[in-house]
């Protein structure tokens, strides 16, 4: 096998404090993820899901700085000066936002706005870009591509935003896309066709997928790993069947047992009491401790280290290593 | 047989956009909805985004008036009556926004904000009982008496939702409607709130409008479920069993589309029919025809109109009806 595409080891995010250590918003993340490859990141609010995806293509913002290391293939990404990155960024990376109606320029026609990128990172004229516009336009399914090119953002439906949105964004066939909640503002319907169009890009042109996530729905059915965040640590990884049928990360079981789902007879759903809590109170030992079910008295002492079982998964929870020594 | 709390008949609401140069168009948020919600129950409203959930809803609540139509709420038409009559009768329907950080007023303690509705309703006797009544209402809503003396940015989304719950309920309304309450929560704490909507339901007899995108919610706590599509009602019926065997095309529709976990894991994404958004809107004729996979030309004339399809179940859909007739 060759190496990954992307490699991540021991990526930590901080932000910055005048003289002394850094607030660690994201600690210890690692994960590779090669071409072809769709890997899900889910978590809640707070857990720290997009930063990982900023962090990823250096777009943190100021005061928030990373340590570790983030290689594209084998190119290390995080020394690299601004200048360097804009020509990964955008060419090698892309990058789709969660919210269609603030990222796009309004007073921009939407062509344009997939043009810029195409006359940018592969010199081509601007006439050329704007009819590979139509074309990635057509292709992300806007129906009258030529007359929607020449409309701006608040023309458009939030969908067709969404998909100007990929647009951008597979321009210039990147080989590794970052999608940050890509259909959370959209509808059902929606939602399935954006789904397949990344899909789509995924199967025929080996693009690597890192799909930024709440919703185990959108995770299951477009990744084949899975990396479960909480409060800035990943708690659980592996292939997302295995992670959403098998859970070892009691906060996993925990988000599965409260997914909507049919009552019988009076019975309330399965909770998880209390909230995700802010990076500067963070309870003692395992983050989850003050949430969890499972605890034991040493999650509210200890970190629970990664514990990785090899084939990609791995869990962090002191209770998942107990129950493994005792059954080895 | 209790009569029906609230019955909506033939409830319509046009927006005018008026232009800066040329003719103003008419847009209609609501076409000719008719609906009875059961005391006691909780009642689902499902559709896409512009399909007119949260116009309906601002029209049950009075906080915006019909083009025609009425609303008559537990015997009343509360369009018909005086603006005094229609104020004081206000505490008996109350409204729950989906944005838990833009309804809740940054300046004013919590206690302030769920005791408002007591100062403007209350008899003169009991006010001074507020803050009595205030604590009373936060433990009901599973918040700590204390919080009443908090601002809202001390508390996160999911305890925001629930003292927006409890303003709604201070007043002991018959009706409460809720508008998307827990689309901008956490999975874990979005349990909470469902289970919060479940118990008073059930303790205190609330009837409860409930509107989501998200079936697996409304599935999950609704008695009874209207699909709404182009601002008219496409299906009305039991919630289960809408969602088992929808009769609507459209209901079909947003059922397949939704991703569960169920019929995801393991499963190859597959290629959904290519749908091409219609760009003019048909005047006459069913709203859904062209994205409708049944349809027969009939359906490009004659506009459908809720019907009972003969299950206890009301369809709007020509092909539908057919079927029973």
């Amino acid at each position: 096998m060759n190496a990954p595409l992307l490699e991540i080891d021991n990526l930590s995010i901080a932000i910055d404090r005048p003289g002394g250590a850094g607030l660690p918003l994201l600690t210890d993340i690692s994960l590779q993820l090669g071409r072809g490859e769709t890997l899900g990141i889910v978590g809640e609010s707070g857990s720290g899901k997009s930063l990982l995806a900023l962090g990823v293509i250096g777009l943190l913002p100021e005061g928030i700085g990373s340590s570790g290391s983030i290689r594209l293939d084998g190119t290390e990404l995080l020394p690299l000066a601004d200048d360097d990155l804009c020509k990964v960024r955008g060419r090698r990376i892309g990058m789709i936002f969660q919210e269609p109606m603030t990222a796009l320029n309004p007073v921009m026609k939407v062509g344009d706005q997939i043009a810029e990128g195409i006359v940018w990172h592969r010199g081509v004229g601007w006439c050329d870009a704007r009819r590979d516009a139509v074309r990635l336009l057509d292709q992300v399914r806007i129906p009258d591509a030529a007359i929607r090119a020449k409309s701006y953002p608040h023309e458009l439906s939030g969908g067709q935003r969404q998909r100007v949105g990929i647009a951008i964004a597979l321009a210039s066939k990147p080989d590794l896309l970052i999608a940050d909640e890509p259909t959370t503002a959209l509808d059902v319907s929606v939602q399935k066709e954006i789904l397949e169009i990344l899909d789509e890009h995924v199967r025929n042109d080996g693009m690597a997928l890192m799909l930024v996530s709440h919703d185990l729905g959108v995770i299951a059915a477009s990744c084949r790993r899975t990396m479960v965040l909480y409060a800035g640590a990943r708690m659980e990884e592996g292939l997302t069947e295995e992670v959403l049928s098998d859970p070892r990360s009691p906060y996993t079981r925990g988000l599965l047992a409260a997914l909507p789902q049919r009552r019988i007879g009076d019975r309330r759903l399965a909770a998880i009491p209390g909230n995700v809590p802010g990076f500067a109170a963070l309870p003692p030992g395992c983050r989850f401790s003050d949430r969890c079910p499972d605890r034991i008295e040493r999650c509210q002492t200890e970190l629970p280290a990664w514990r990785s079982f090899g084939n990609g998964r791995g869990v962090r929870c002191i209770r998942a290593e107990t129950a493994a020594s005792e059954a080895g | 047989m209790p009569p029906p709390l609230v019955e909506i008949a033939n409830l319509t609401r046009d927006f005018r956009n008026h232009r800066f140069f040329g003719i103003s168009q008419t847009t209609r948020a609501l076409d000719d909805v008719t609906l009875q919600i059961d005391q006691g129950s909780i009642f689902g409203i499902v559709g896409e985004s512009g399909s007119g959930k949260s116009t309906l809803a601002r029209l049950m609540v009075a906080l915006d008036r019909p083009t025609s139509g009425k609303v008559v709420f537990d015997g009343e038409d509360i369009f018909s009556l005086p603006a005094a009559a229609l104020r004081h009768h206000r505490r008996n329907f109350q409204m729950v926004f989906q944005d838990p950080f833009g309804s809740l007023d940054p300046r004013q303690k919590v206690g302030r904000i769920i005791g408002e509705p007591l100062h403007v309703f209350a008899s003169q006797s009991a006010r001074g009982r507020v803050s009595e009544r205030v604590a009373a209402m936060l433990e009901n809503v599973g918040l700590p008496a204390t919080a009443a003396d908090l601002y809202p940015h001390q508390f996160s989304g999911g305890q925001r939702q629930r003292i927006a719950m409890a303003r709604a309920l201070i007043t002991e309304p018959k009706l409460v409607v809720a508008d998307e309450p827990v689309s901008a929560l956490d999975l874990s704490v979005q349990a909470q709130i469902l289970n919060l909507v479940l118990d008073l339901r059930d303790t205190q007899g609330v009837t409860f409008v409930f509107i989501s995108h998200n079936l697996a919610v409304i599935d999950c706590i609704a008695d009874k479920v209207g699909v709404m599509h182009s601002g008219r009602l496409v299906e009305v019926g039991p919630a289960h069993e809408v969602f088992d065997q929808p009769r609507h095309p459209y209901t079909h529709e947003l059922r397949a589309s939704a991703l569960s976990l169920d019929n995801e894991i393991g499963a190859n994404p597959v290629a959904a029919r290519r749908r091409q958004t219609p760009l003019g809107k048909l005047t006459g004729g069913c709203a859904y025809y062209a994205q409708c996979p049944i349809a027969v030309a009939r359906c490009s004339v004659e506009r459908p109109q809720l019907r009972p399809d003969g299950t206890g179940r009301l369809v709007a859909c020509h092909q539908v009806a057919s079927v029973t007739e």
